[in-house]
C-alpha cells in the first residue's frame, strides 16, 4: 500500500468510531430538541434511523480495521519498517469502533426507555 | 544510561561544536530577553508566571474559606466575596493549570522527542506573552476596582448588560480572549511539533505517553477554545449593545451561553486531565523498573477520552428543562467516560502491581492522585445520573466532587512531575525527605478540605453563597474544611522551601537521576540550550532502557543524518519525520532570536483594550503596532535564505533537503491547524443560528440575486487559487502572479457583494437576536476574507519581486488552503443565511 493511502487508513481507523458517534450524538440531540418542540411525529423513526447508520458507520470502521490489522504483515523492528505503526494504529482504532459502536446503541436504546417528549422539570 | 549522552556529544570537532552552540544560543540582556523564542526559557518563563498565578488564585481560596468558616461571616462582604471566587475559579482554570501543561509540555516534548525545539518558535513566545498580558489585564481590574464577579462560568442574564454595567465583566471577557489566543497558539505548535519534528525511528507506537496525552490535549484545545472564543466575542458584542444574541426580550437566548460555555468548559477538564494522565504514566514506568502495562489499551483511552469529553458538556445543563431522552444521551457518554478512565488507572496499578516499585515522592504523588481521582471519578458518575444531579446540583457536594477531580487528578500528578522532572530542569534533586513533608502534608489537608464538603452539599448548603446562617449543622464541616485549606497551603509552601532548597543546596542530578527510558534522560541536567547536537535514532518504545546506542545502526540513515551531525553552524536547523513512522523527510529550517512576538503580543492588548475602553486611538495604536509585528515576522529571513543555498529545496533520494513549502513543510501543517480553528468557529456559529433561529420566523436579507451571484464569485476565487498553485508548482511566474491577484480580487469582491446584500434589508443585529447571528455569520466571512486577501497580497507581492522563490511558493500553498477554506465556508455562510429561513 502506498504510504499516503496507509496515512488515510489510520486516519480513518482512529477517527472514524469516535466521529460516527459524535454525528449520532448532536443529529440525535438536534432531533429530539426540534422534534419535540415541533411536535414532528416522526421524531421517533429518525433517531432510529441515526442510530442505525451511525451505529453501522462505527461497525464497519471496526471490522475494516480489524481486517486491515489481519492482513498486514508483522514487520521487521528496523527503522524503516513499514507494518508496525500501522497494524498498532489499526488495532487501537478496532478498540475505538467498539467503544463507540456500544456507546451508539447505548444512545440508541434511550428513546425505547423513556417518553420521548416528556418535560423533566 | 549517562554513556549514551556522552558517547553522542562527544563526536564533533570543538570548533563545530562552538558554532553549533553559538547559533543555538540566544542574546542576553533586556533586549535579548525579550527576543528569545526557544523553548525552554520561554517555558520556564511560562512556569514561573502560571505558578505564581496558583498562588494568587490560592491566597484568594483561603480568604474565601475565611469567610465561611463560621456562620454569618464578616471577612468579606457579598460582592467582594464574589469578586473573589469569580477570579479564583478564573485564574485556576485559565492562567494556571493548562498554561502550567502547556509550559511543561514546551518544556519537555522537544527532549522527549528527541528534537531541537519545537516547530513554531516564534509561535511559543507569542504565546507566552500573550498569556501574560492576558492574565495582567484580568488582574488590571483589581486596580480600577472593576473585579468580575459573574463566576469563572458568567451565565447570562446575569453577566449581560442589564445585570452586570460596568466593565467588570468586560475585563474577564477581554482579558480571557487574550488568554486563549496563546492556548490556541500553543495548541497549534504541539500538534505539528508531535507530527512532525521526532527523532527518526520513534514511529506512532513508540511515542511516549505524554506526547500521546499532549497531540490529545492540543486537538481538544482547538476544538473546545474556539467555541468559547466566539462565545465571549458574542457575549461582549451583547455588553456593548451591538447585538442581541442572549437576550430574551429580542428573541435572544441566554441558555445559548450555557451550551457555548460547556462545549469548553467539559473538555477543559480533560484537557487538564489528560496530560497529568501523561505525567502519572512515565512517573509509573520509571519508578516501577518496568515498561507500562497495556501501552496501546493507554493510547486507546488517552483518544478515547478526547472523544467522550466533548459528549459531556449538557450534564451541567440537567436542570435547564431538558428533554429526558435529551439528558439520557448526555448521561451515557458520561457514564461511558469512566471505561477510558478506569482502563488508564487499572494500567497504572498493574504496572506497580509487576514491577519492583521504588517509592520516590514523584510516585507518592502520584498514588496519592490515583485514591483521589478514584473518588473524584466515582462521585462524577453519580453525578451523570439524572436523580441524583438534579438534588445535589449547585450544592457544595459538585464543589467537593470537581475539586477531587481537579486537585486530585491535576495537581497532584502535576507536582508529582514536577519532583519528576525538577531534577532535570535545574540540575539538582529535591530533598526526599522534605518531599515526603510534603506529601503528606498535601494529601491529608486535601481530604479534610474536601471531602467535608461533600457531606455538608448533601445536608443542602448551597455553593456561591458569601455566607450561611447558624442552626444548620453546616458550621463543623465547614470549619474542618478551612482549617484543611490552611494546611493545605502549608502542604505547598513546603513545596516552595524545597524548590528554594535544591536551588541552593540540593545535590547534583546528573543526566539520569532515576535510571528512566526516555530521551530526556540522555541530555544533560539541566539541558543545554542547544539541544540533541547529534539526533537520537530511536529503535525501542524505552530507548534509554532497551538500545545499546542512540547513533544510527544502519550505512543509510546515518548518511541521511550527516548534515545534522552537530549542524548547521550557521542557522538553526531540525528534521522532519513522517507522521506515522518518523522516516527523515526533511531538515527544516528553525527562526531565530525576534522582536515580534513581543511586539505582536502588545499589538494585542492594545486592541483588546481598545475594545475595553472603546478607545479608538488605542484601537488605532494597536493596528499600528501589530501590523509592524506582523510584517517583521512575514519578512524574509537572511538565515532562511542561507539554508536554502546551503542544503537545496530539490527532493533528492540521497540525501535529506530543506523543506519550506507544501505538505513537507511545517508551515503548511500549521496552516491546516488554522483551518480547523477557522471551521469549529463556523459551526459554532452555524449551531449558534440553528439554536436561535429553529421554530421562529426568521427574516432574509434582501437580495437573493446578490448572493448568488456572491456564491459564483467564491467559485471562481477557488479556481484562481487552483491556477495560482498549479502554476506556481509549474514555475509559471506571470501566471501565477495573476491568478494570485485574481483571487485576491474575487475574495474582495465577495466582501463587498455581501455588505451590499445587508444594505437595503431590514436586518438590524441590535434589534434582534436572529438578525445579529446573521450578522455574526457575515462578519466572521468578512473576517476570513480579509484574511484570505492579506495572505494572498503578500503571496502576490513574492511572486512579483522574487518569481520562482520557493519562500513565495509556500506563502502560496498555504494561502490556498485559506483561501478554499474561505470559498466553502462563504458558500455555507450564504446558504444560511438566505435558505435557513426556508426551513422554519
Amino acid at each position: 500500500m502506498k504510504r499516503d493511502g496507509r496515512a488515510r487508513w489510520v486516519m480513518a481507523a482512529l477517527l472514524g468510531g469516535g466521529l460516527a458517534w459524535a454525528v449520532h450524538l448532536l443529529a440525535s440531540y438536534a432531533v429530539v430538541t426540534l422534534g419535540c418542540a415541533t411536535g414532528w411525529g416522526g421524531t421517533g423513526l429518525l433517531l432510529g434511523a441515526i442510530t442505525a447508520v451511525c451505529g453501522a458507520v462505527a461497525v464497519a470502521t471496526g471490522v475494516a480495521a480489524h481486517r486491515a490489522r489481519r492482513s498486514a504483515a508483522a514487520p521487521p523492528a528496523a527503522l524503516s519498517g513499514p507494518g508496525e505503526p500501522m497494524r498498532f494504529a489499526l488495532a487501537v482504532g478496532t478498540g475505538l469502533a467498539a467503544l463507540f459502536a456500544v456507546l451508539i446503541a447505548l444512545g440508541g436504546l434511550i428513546p425505547l426507555l423513556v417518553p420521548l417528549c416528556a418535560v423533566s422539570s | 544510561m549517562s554513556t549514551l549522552s556522552a558517547e553522542r556529544s562527544a563526536a564533533a570537532p570543538a570548533p563545530r561544536r562552538r558554532a553549533f552552540e553559538a547559533v543555538w544560543t540566544d542574546p542576553r540582556g533586556v533586549l535579548g530577553y525579550l527576543r528569545t523564542v526557544q523553548n525552554i526559557p520561554l517555558a520556564h518563563r511560562y512556569m514561573i508566571t502560571a505558578f505564581a498565578f496558583f498562588l494568587l488564585g490560592g491566597l484568594q481560596a483561603l480568604v474565601l474559606r475565611l469567610q465561611l468558616a463560621t456562620s454569618d461571616g464578616t471577612v468579606l462582604d457579598a460582592a467582594r466575596y464574589n469578586q473573589l471566587f469569580t477570579m479564583h475559579g478564573t485564574t485556576m482554570m485559565f492562567l494556571f493549570v493548562i498554561p502550567f501543561v502547556e509550559a511543561i509540555a514546551n518544556y519537555l516534548l522537544p527532549l522527549l522527542l528527541g528534537t531541537r525545539d519545537l516547530p513554531f518558535p516564534r509561535l511559543t513566545a507569542l504565546s507566552y506573552w500573550t498569556y501574560l498580558f492576558g492574565g495582567l489585564f484580568l488582574y488590571a481590574s483589581f486596580l480600577v476596582g472593576a473585579v468580575p464577579d459573574g463566576g469563572w462560568f458568567a451565565y447570562l442574564p446575569l453577566t449581560g448588560p442589564r445585570y452586570s454595567p460596568g466593565l467588570a465583566l468586560d475585563f474577564w471577557d477581554i482579558g480571557l480572549s487574550v488568554a486563549e489566543v496563546a492556548a490556541l497558539g500553543a495548541a497549534a505548535e504541539l500538534i505539528v511539533g508531535i507530527l512532525r519534528m521526532r527523532a527518526p525511528g520513534m514511529r506512532l507506537d513508540r511515542l511516549p505517553l505524554f506526547a500521546w496525552a499532549m497531540l490529545a490535549t492540543a486537538l481538544m484545545i482547538v476544538f473546545a477554545f474556539t467555541p468559547l472564543i466566539v462565545g465571549t466575542a458574542m457575549l461582549e458584542l451583547d455588553r456593548k449593545g451591538l447585538t442581541r444574541f442572549f437576550d430574551p426580550d429580542a428573541g435572544g437566548k441566554p441558555l445559548l451561553w450555557q451550551h457555548l460555555f460547556w462545549v469548553f468548559g467539559h473538555p477543559e477538564v480533560y484537557i487538564m486531565f489528560v496530560p497529568a494522565a501523561g505525567v502519572v504514566a512515565h512517573v509509573v514506568q520509571t519508578f516501577a523498573r518496568r515498561p507500562l502495562v497495556g501501552y496501546p489499551l493507554m493510547v486507546l483511552a488517552v483518544v478515547a477520552t478526547a472523544f467522550l469529553s466533548f459528549g459531556l458538556w449538557v450534564h451541567h445543563m440537567f436542570t435547564t428543562g431538558l428533554s429526558p431522552v435529551a439528558m439520557g444521551f448526555f448521561t451515557a457518554a458520561s457514564l461511558m467516560i469512566a471505561v477510558p478512565n478506569g482502563v488508564q488507572v487499572v494500567g497504572w496499578i498493574a504496572t506497580l502491581w509487576t514491577g519492583r516499585p521504588v517509592w520516590s515522592v514523584a510516585l507518592l504523588f502520584v498514588a496519592g492522585f490515583i485514591a483521589i481521582f478514584t473518588l473524584g471519578g466515582l462521585t462524577g458518575v453519580m453525578l451523570a445520573v439524572v436523580p441524583f444531579n438534579w438534588q445535589a446540583h449547585d450544592s457544595y457536594f459538585v464543589v467537593g466532587h470537581f475539586h477531587y477531580v481537579l486537585i486530585g487528578g491535576v495537581i497532584f500528578p502535576l507536582f508529582g512531575g514536577l519532583y519528576y522532572w525538577l531534577p532535570k530542569m535545574t540540575g539538582r534533586r529535591l530533598s526526599e525527605r522534605l518531599g515526603c513533608w510534603n506529601f503528606w502534608t498535601m494529601f491529608v489537608f486535601f481530604n479534610i478540605t474536601f471531602f467535608p464538603m461533600h457531606v455538608v452539599g448533601l445536608l443542602g448548603m448551597p455553593r456561591r453563597v458569601f455566607t450561611y446562617p447558624s442552626g444548620l449543622g453546616w458550621e463543623p464541616f465547614n470549619l474542618v474544611t478551612s482549617l484543611g485549606a490552611f494546611g493545605f497551603a502549608a502542604g505547598v509552601g513546603l513545596f516552595l522551601v524545597n524548590v528554594a532548597w535544591s536551588l541552593r543546596a540540593g545535590p547534583p542530578a546528573g543526566p539520569n537521576p532515576w535510571s528512566g527510558d526516555t530521551l530526556e534522560w540522555s541530555e544533560t541536567s539541566p539541558p543545554a540550550e542547544a539541544q540533541f547536537p547529534r539526533l537520537p535514532v530511536v529503535a525501542s518504545r524505552h530507548p534509554l532502557w532497551e538500545q545499546p546506542t542512540l547513533t544510527p545502526v544502519d550505512e543509510a540513515t546515518a548518511r541521511l543524518l550527516a548534515p545534522l551531525d552537530t549542524a548547521p553552524t550557521r542557522w538553526r536547523g531540525g528534521l522532519v519525520v513522517s507522521a506515522l513512522d518518523a522516516r527523515p523527510l526533511a531538515l527544516v529550517h528553525l527562526p531565530g532570536p525576534s522582536l515580534a512576538p513581543f511586539t505582536l503580543a502588545v499589538g494585542f492588548t492594545l486592541l483588546f483594550a481598545a475594545a475595553l475602553l472603546d478607545s479608538t486611538g488605542l484601537a488605532a495604536a494597536g493596528a499600528i503596532v501589530g501590523a509592524g509585528a506582523l510584517t517583521a515576522w512575514f519578512w524574509p529571513q537572511a538565515t532562511e535564505r542561507l539554508a536554502i543555498e546551503e542544503v537545496g529545496v530539490a527532493p533528492r533520494q540521497d540525501r535529506l533537503s530543506l523543506a519550506i513549502a507544501g505538505p513537507r513543510s511545517n508551515g503548511w501543517w500549521g496552516a491546516v491547524v488554522l483551518v480547523l480553528i477557522l471551521a469549529t468557529a463556523l459551526a459554532t456559529l452555524l449551531a449558534s443560528y440553528g439554536y436561535l433561529a429553529a421554530g421562529r420566523l426568521t427574516p432574509r436579507p434582501s437580495g437573493g440575486a446578490g448572493a448568488v451571484a456572491a456564491a459564483a464569485v467564491l467559485l471562481v476565487a477557488a479556481g484562481l487559487t487552483r491556477a495560482a498553485t498549479a502554476a506556481s508548482t509549474r514555475g509559471l511566474r506571470r501566471a501565477t502572479r495573476h491568478a494570485l491577484a485574481g483571487a485576491g480580487a474575487a475574495h474582495l469582491a465577495v466582501i463587498v457583494m455581501t455588505a451590499a446584500t445587508l444594505t437595503g434589508s431590514d436586518v438590524s443585529p441590535t434589534r434582534d437576536a436572529v438578525d445579529s447571528i446573521v450578522f455574526a455569520l457575515l462578519g466572521f466571512q468578512w473576517v476570513i476574507g480579509g484574511l484570505v486577501l492579506v495572505l494572498l497580497g503578500v503571496a502576490t507581492l513574492w511572486a512579483w519581486r522574487a518569481p520562482g522563490d520557493i519562500r513565495g511558493m509556500a506563502v502560496a500553498l498555504n494561502a490556498a488552503l485559506v483561501s478554499y477554506f474561505t470559498v466553502g465556508s462563504g458558500l455555507v455562510v450564504l446558504a444560511t443565511v438566505h435558505l435557513g429561513p426556508l426551513l422554519w
